[in-house]
């Protein structure tokens, strides 16, 4: 059985472009949009990579962070006990260098959510879920045992799912690679393993070289594009989990940068929508979204969102 | 913290490849302390694109105005030169931390080249109406006479010694020599520049005198959300990788770890 979790609103900011929320809570107020998906939470605190980090390409933006990020410990310690106690919906993104060590963020989440009343999650008076509501676990890297990455191999995907699984009841949400000819293999091994939705997607993998040194732009040989530049590709995957996996939430995550591009998500059959790279770019972006989400069920005489979610004509 | 649409008021070019962007904000204007700096959308067509990080170089409460240095770098800052007066500018501001500064920190020096510039001639003039009590002496390098941008630097009056790699104006050599061994006549040096300036001016200088140096790195979100800005900086035995927008860009000099 599923476990779903009801949000204020579709519109979640993505992990890695939004800290731990706090950094855009000044900009984008916390009480309008559906939640925070933290920055990736390690076993182990990871320094990330040298600079340059960062990228831009024709409206796209690479990005080599590294999963920079203080570790579970401090996690649980220093930043769940302020996330709690503001009223918003949080996921926690998860990572790891093994399936052991995904499952190893979980539980120690889990431990704190248990024992610390002040950090359990709460139930509000609209009936939104907030708090730490759930996990999403980030599969786009490499598993060092076997070398591959936990999103590209089914194997090592369904035991990363598993152990996660193992460890809470609450919200799991693997998400996938959009680096596969075809997404629906994973989408479907993730839910057998029992993910309760799938994000689709990440980061497309890409290069961009300095043609006077012949060395790369970045710190790294090759980095993770997002923005415009990936939004019609990963919409393909979308659309094609959507069709051979109806039943399975998913929550889009690429490219969405204005209600154009959210709408046409929905309409691919996402039911939830995460904001990254689209809110360096455009800080207002979630009262604009919401507005054109508005607009066009008006115009289209829809009565609300769920009335629109996979209903892309794509026969004709 | 703010996004709001910015009204060029002006934008002048002061030298071939260098200009001067005066922007009218909607009130009330947030205090701006020199060193912090703004997140600018350069062309208001393009939203596929990032905003561009520049320094403040002067900021007036009384008209809600401030304004920008910029020199043009690449694509964007490139596209500044053809905005016209009337254009409004989404611009995210005031950001990062400014320099820090203490009363009894009277003689101060301002050594710095390019674009880096901008943020010490803010503190310069922060620090006027402190009157013949402070003393702001600026130690200015750049490759050649135009660099050191005169149509920008005439309109400070307080000392500058400049320098020239090719020696076409002031000393012949670099700023940090130029600058080596003066620290003793001053109380706080602040420096901004390239990374290459900043790390021989940390090499030579003496252990005793504050220095702060503002440093730049490439960013996206400018607000500390996506760590793709980040510089290694010491804190005690440890060095951890802090973000040049949020916790900087000013940094104690001798706590950052430059690159090779
Ligand atoms: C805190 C801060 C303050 C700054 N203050 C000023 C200022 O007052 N005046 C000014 O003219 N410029 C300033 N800059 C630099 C300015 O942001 C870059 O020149 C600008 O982003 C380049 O954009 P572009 O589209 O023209 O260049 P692009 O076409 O994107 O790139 C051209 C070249 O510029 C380099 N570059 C890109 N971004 C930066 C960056 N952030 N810093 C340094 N080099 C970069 C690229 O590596 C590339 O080599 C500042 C940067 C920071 C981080
Ligand atoms: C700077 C940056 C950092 C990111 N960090 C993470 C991360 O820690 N974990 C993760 O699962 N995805 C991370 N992502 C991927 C985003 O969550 C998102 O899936 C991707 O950027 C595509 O969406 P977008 O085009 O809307 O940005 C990061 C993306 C960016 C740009
Ligand atoms: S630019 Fe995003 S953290 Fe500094």
């Amino acid at each position: 059985m599923p476990r779903g979790i009801t949000l204020r609103d579709p519109l979640l900011l993505a992990s890695g472009c939004c800290g731990y929320g706090e950094e855009y809570a000044e900009l984008v107020d916390p009480a309008s949009h559906g939640g925070v998906i933290t920055k990736a939470v390690s076993p182990e605190p990871r320094a990330g990579n040298p600079t340059p980090r960062l990228c831009e390409t024709p409206a796209g933006l690479l990005n080599c962070i590294g999963l920079q990020n203080p570790g579970v410990e401090a996690f649980a310690a220093e930043i769940m006990p302020r996330l709690t106690a503001r009223g918003t919906s949080f996921i926690v993104n998860a990572v790891g260098h093994s399936p052991e060590e995904f499952a190893r963020v979980v539980a120690r989440v889990e431990q704190v959510l248990a024992s610390d009343p002040a950090c359990a999650p709460r139930l509000s008076a609209e009936g939104v879920n907030t708090g730490l509501c759930g996990y999403e676990l980030d599969l786009s890297c490499p598993n060092v045992e076997s070398g591959t990455l936990f999103a590209t191999d089914e194997t090592v995907l369904a035991r990363t799912v598993e152990l996660g699984r193992r460890e809470t009841e609450r919200l799991l949400v693997a998400k996938l690679s959009p680096n596969v000819t075809d997404i629906v293999p994973f989408a479907r091994c993730a839910r057998e393993a029992g993910a309760d939705a799938v994000t689709i997607a990440n980061t497309f993998n890409g290069v961009s070289i300095d043609i006077a040194t012949r060395q790369s732009n970045l710190a790294r040989p090759s980095a993770g594009l997002s923005g415009p530049a990936i939004r019609a590709a990963t919409l393909y995957h979308v659309w094609r989990c959507h069709r051979a996996l109806p039943e399975l939430p998913i929550l889009g995550s690429g490219g969405i940068t204005d209600a154009d591009s959210a709408v046409q998500f929905l309409l691919a059959g996402a039911t939830a929508l995460q904001l990254g790279t689209g809110l360096f770019l455009n800080p207002r972006l979630v009262p604009e979204i919401q507005a054109g989400l508005s607009a066009y069920l008006d115009a289209q005489a829809e009565p609300d969102l769920r009335a629109i979610i996979g209903t892309y004509r794509d026969q004709g | 913290m703010e996004y709001v649409p910015a009204t060029v008021i002006e934008n002048r070019e002061l030298a071939p490849g260098h200009g001067l962007l005066t922007l009218s904000l909607p009130e009330p204007q947030p205090e701006i302390k020199p060193g912090q700096f703004l997140h600018l959308r350069c062309d208001p067509g393009d939203k596929h694109s990032l905003m561009r990080p520049f320094s403040i170089l002067d900021a007036n409460a009384l008209d809600n105005t401030l304004s920008v240095y910029y020199k043009g770098l690449g694509r964007l800052s490139n596209h500044l030169f053809t905005v016209p007066a009337g254009t409004e500018l989404d611009c995210l501001y005031p950001l990062g931390t400014g320099f820090p500064w203490q009363p009894d920190w009277r003689r101060v020096a301002l050594v710095g080249g390019g674009v880096g510039l901008a943020p010490l001639l803010f503190l310069a003039r922060h620090l006027e109406p402190y009157g013949e009590r402070m003393q702001v002496t600026g130690f200015f390098g750049g490759a050649s006479a135009p660099d050191l941008v005169p149509a920008l630097l005439n309109d400070y009056d307080f000392p500058q010694q400049l320098a020239t790699m090719d020696g076409s104006t002031g000393f012949a050599g670099t700023v940090v020599e130029l600058f080596n061994g003066c620290e003793e006549y001053f109380d706080v040096v602040y420096t901004c520049g390239p990374n290459a300036m900043m790390r021989a001016l940390q090499q030579v200088l003496a252990p005793a005198v504050p220095a702060y140096a503002s440093l730049e790195e490439r960013m996206a979100c400018g607000v500390g959300a996506c760590y793709g800005c980040v510089a290694a900086i010491k804190t005690g035995e440890e060095t951890q990788n802090l973000r040049v927008c949020l916790e900087g860009p000013v940094f104690e000099l001798r706590s950052v770890v430059f690159g090779t």
